[in-house]
């Protein structure tokens, strides 16, 4: 959670900055933010390789564990895709590629607002933190209803780390495993599936 | 990120190395979303419809959120042998 509040932090003084205007030019320019996020890829790709409990879980890997994100993914895609219905004036693809932030906020906002527009990244930012609040205040109510993956489900990429916590508790240890599992797969898939929803896109328009 | 992923494969454990890392990632992240926040308060679009993009927000991640947990819940009805444990 302090990790939340010290990135939403940043956010808001950097909009307070961009707001008054109180800065250099060129740092409202959006090529280094690119190279910046190339940068933070690799980062990121460093941090998953480099974790001991990647390689471990991945070893004793069976079916039924495999199908926990890919049925994350298949519904997170069919629920953003009803909200386009909902939403009428943004486009399907827009809808699908802030759902498949999966509650990576951080990655996925910065990604779309390089795809496509700063709103459509600030609807990602809010959206995919939506996610993570939600899932932290409503896991037991989840578990009751709907069974212990719910909130794993729930959590997306968020349940390797910052829903680890209230998954293991109202889930139990045993879902511990399931839920960094499931968390790795859709971080590393983020910016993959981002990106094949607008190629795809791209082909119908 | 695949380089990095087999960056990182190499790279275990050496802890002082990945401790950095780590600290470096969370830093970045810090740094793109203030660059972000400093686009995105500098772009009056954004900023005079911050309130339909909030609802637009919190309507795709109710959908996203409810249509896995529903296919969740299939999956664990049927292959996790729900209710017992």
């Amino acid at each position: 959670m302090k990790g939340s509040i010290i990135i939403v932090l940043f956010f808001v003084t950097g909009m307070a900055l961009g707001v008054n205007r109180f800065l250099p030019p060129f740092l409202t320019g959006t090529d280094p933010g690119l190279y910046a996020l190339y940068f933070l890829m690799f980062l990121v790709g460093t941090g998953i390789g480099a974790d001991r409990n990647v390689w471990r879980i991945l070893a004793d890997l069976n079916v039924k564990i495999l199908l926990v994100p890919v049925v994350i993914i298949l519904g997170t895609l069919g629920g953003s895709a009803l909200s386009s219905v909902i939403l009428p004036q943004t486009a399907t693809a827009d809808c699908l590629a802030v759902g498949s932030g999966f509650g990576y906020y951080s990655l996925s906002s910065i990604i779309i607002s390089q795809i496509r527009n700063e709103t459509l990244g600030v609807t990602a930012l809010l959206s995919n933190i939506s996610r993570e609040i939600f899932t932290l205040i409503t896991a037991p109510i989840l578990v009751k209803f709907f069974g212990k993956l719910a909130p794993v489900a729930s959590g997306g990429a968020t349940s390797m780390d910052t829903t680890l916590p209230v998954i293991s508790r109202y889930s139990g240890r045993e879902y511990a495993v399931l839920a960094v599992f499931s968390g790795i797969v859709l971080t590393v898939l983020v910016p993959f599936i981002i990106t094949a929803i607008y190629k795809i896109a791209s082909l119908f328009s | 990120m695949s380089a990095g992923i087999v960056a990182g494969f190499l790279l275990r454990g050496r802890q002082r190395v990945i401790f950095i890392l780590e600290k470096t990632t969370g830093f970045s992240i810090y740094i793109l979303l203030f660059f972000l926040g400093i686009s995105v308060g500098a772009n009056d679009k954004v900023i005079s419809n911050f309130a339909s993009i909030g609802f637009n927000a919190v309507v795709i991640a109710l959908c996203s959120v409810a249509g896995s947990i529903l296919l969740s819940s299939i999956l664990y009805k049927t292959l996790f042998n729900g209710k017992k444990n």
